[in-house]
């Protein structure tokens, strides 16, 4: 693509994270291949890396998890090239929250974080956590979105803290009406700009999703489907339609305790040849249009940042059958910084570019530097 | 633990951003540093209790009920401006800018923490509405919290007809007011609009 600037990651340092006591790594700006027996270690530096990144765990593992075992806090220090080199530092501790600097200032609040390093993360773990269902998938538009989009982290929380605000006054036996009436038009509000911003992304993005998955894995027609549970795409006349509508569920919403419409619960589907994904098509279907996803969301966040994301992919080549495995990986190649794990060497070989930077994970500790 | 020491970190835990362990450091370090000390901080606290009083017009706190500000003849009882905390009162008369009374709720809306509108001094509030007051001034955090509360105000108050404005936004958003500047403050009294 025309006029992208390539972003790399040049090295990562980690502290007290899962089976890293001290260990370093250095990136080269193209193909890294992480190797390694299973369990020494190889997932774990990618899920440092996306932590990094989006301030989560691509596993949705805890702090307390992902802290060695005896160390009381884990830091993560990353050095990115984006023209100048930033710096990332990122403490977490069981219990508290996440601390960090970037370029040598302290975070306030984590939503800071979020946009400096760009990443897309293909792993097995996203597949069946958060791909597989409506909601995982919106969770994954959010992140990515707000990778892009710091105004729209910002309103993803402000809706977050209606939500629980109207929750409990939901659940409260005192039925207040005028408060419910005063939160409802907050969710209403927030959740027609959240709205929006999606429905911008979202044209492009299916229409991408789409041609990935026709142009590289075969036949089948793939489809998206935004679902949202309120009116509107965000005009400010939608707002007292969206208003009604909410009072109109009120009382189904005491009675399950929640919000049951808005922003938090909208939902995305994907249809292959007109049937959802999760329960009409076979594994290997659905890993196709997982790939086709992430490729699209590439090219989302290099059109949205004129930036290359950094790929982290958790072993293909257990996850997928060679020629996709290397098809995905030739073309996340062609546009920025890859880092792969890979428990097998046979599968690299069968790039066609050999040019690879190699790192080996063994027992806590990252060795690397050979260019091959 | 003995149960005069268990009962001691009991109490400083029910303080905000106090843990156990903070609170059983509070009570070695007043154990340690002797009674004259211990006692006064004792009757400090008691003098909270006995002293302080909820000034029974505005709902603000301070040693005379009604308030210095309540029986001030010069301030025009024409406006109250709504303010969350006591603390926030000397925020808005820094700006020089506001010459009439206030109201103090005592905290933002925020059912989730169990602060319920029975919690604040929303019904004093109603009551103090005559045609004698010509506007209603709510200057509240520009959080979550703040902006359901200024809702809700102008929800209440909206069979009585009085003029219900909120300051413009000049605020950073979700800022605290007592953390903005003088004149960021006063723009915003400035600019005060109509809440719907
Ligand atoms: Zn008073």
């Amino acid at each position: 693509m025309h006029g992208i600037q390539a972003v790399h990651l040049t090295s990562v340092q980690l502290r007290g994270f899962r089976s890293y006591r001290s260990a370093s790594a250095v990136f080269a700006p193209a193909l890294n291949i992480v190797s390694g027996e299973n369990g020494q270690g190889k997932t774990n530096l990618l899920e440092a890396i996306r932590l990094i990144s989006v301030g989560r765990s691509f596993r949705g593992a805890t702090d307390g998890e992902m802290v060695s075992w005896g160390q009381p806090s884990g830091t993560i220090t990353g050095a990115i090239d984006d023209g100048p080199v930033r710096q990332i530092v990122l403490t977490i501790a069981p219990g508290e929250r996440k601390q960090g600097t970037i370029d040598g200032a302290a975070l306030n609040g984590l939503a800071e974080l979020v946009g400096v390093l760009r990443t897309v993360a293909v792993s097995s773990d996203e597949i069946e956590q958060q791909f597989g269902s409506q909601t995982g998938r919106r969770r994954m538009i959010d992140v990515m979105i707000s990778q892009v989009d710091r105004g729209y982290l910002t309103e993803l929380r402000r809706c977050r803290t209606i939500v629980a605000q109207l929750n409990a006054v939901y659940r409260d036996p005192a039925n207040d009406d005028a408060l419910c009436d005063v939160l409802e038009r907050q969710l209403a509000e927030t959740s027609l700009r959240i709205n929006r911003r999606r429905e911008a992304f979202f044209h492009d993005f299916c229409r991408a999703v789409e041609r990935h998955f026709s142009r590289l894995f075969g036949t089948g027609n793939l489809v998206l489907e935004s679902r949202p549970t309120l009116p509107g795409k965000g005009e400010l006349s939608d707002l007292d339609h969206a208003v009604d509508v909410l009072r109109e569920s009120r009382r189904s919403a005491r009675r399950a305790g929640f919000a049951v419409r808005g922003a938090h619960r909208d939902r995305f589907r994907v249809l292959l040849d007109g049937r959802d994904i999760e329960s009409h098509a076979s594994k290997g279907q659905v890993k196709i249009a997982y790939l086709a996803w992430k490729l699209a969301e590439g090219d989302f966040i290099e059109r949205e940042t004129m930036r290359s994301p950094v790929w982290l992919i958790d072993d293909p080549f257990s996850e997928l059958d060679a020629r996709r495995a290397v098809a995905l990986l030739v073309s996340a190649e062609q546009r920025g910084q890859v880092i792969l794990t890979n428990a097998r060497t046979d599968g690299v070989e069968m790039l066609k570019n050999g040019h690879a930077h190699h790192l080996r994970v063994h027992d806590g500790i990252v060795e690397g530097g050979r260019d091959v | 633990m003995d149960a005069v020491l268990d009962n001691a970190v009991r109490q400083f835990m029910r303080l905000p951003g106090v843990g156990r362990r903070t609170a059983q450091r509070y009570v070695y370090h007043l154990l340690r540093q002797g009674g004259e000390q211990t006692l006064a901080l004792a009757s400090a606290v008691e003098a909270l209790h006995t002293k302080i009083r909820l000034c029974s017009v505005c709902c603000s706190l301070g040693e005379s009920d009604p308030c210095g500000i309540c029986t001030d003849s010069r301030r025009d009882a024409s406006l109250i401006c709504v303010v969350g905390e006591t603390s926030e009162i000397p925020v808005i008369e820094a700006t020089g800018r506001y010459r009439g009374r206030y109201h103090v709720l005592g905290g933002l809306l925020n059912p989730a923490a169990g602060i319920g509108p029975d919690k604040l001094t929303f019904s004093a509030l109603l009551r103090r509405i005559n045609p004698q007051v010509a506007e209603v001034i709510v200057a509240l955090d520009a959080s979550v919290e703040g902006d359901t509360t200024a809702l809700y105000i102008s929800r209440l108050l909206k069979p009585t007809g009085v003029r219900v404005t909120t300051l413009a936004r000049g605020l950073p958003a979700g800022g605290s007011l007592d953390h903005a500047d003088k004149v960021t403050i006063g723009l915003s009294l400035d600019g005060r609009v109509q809440l719907t």
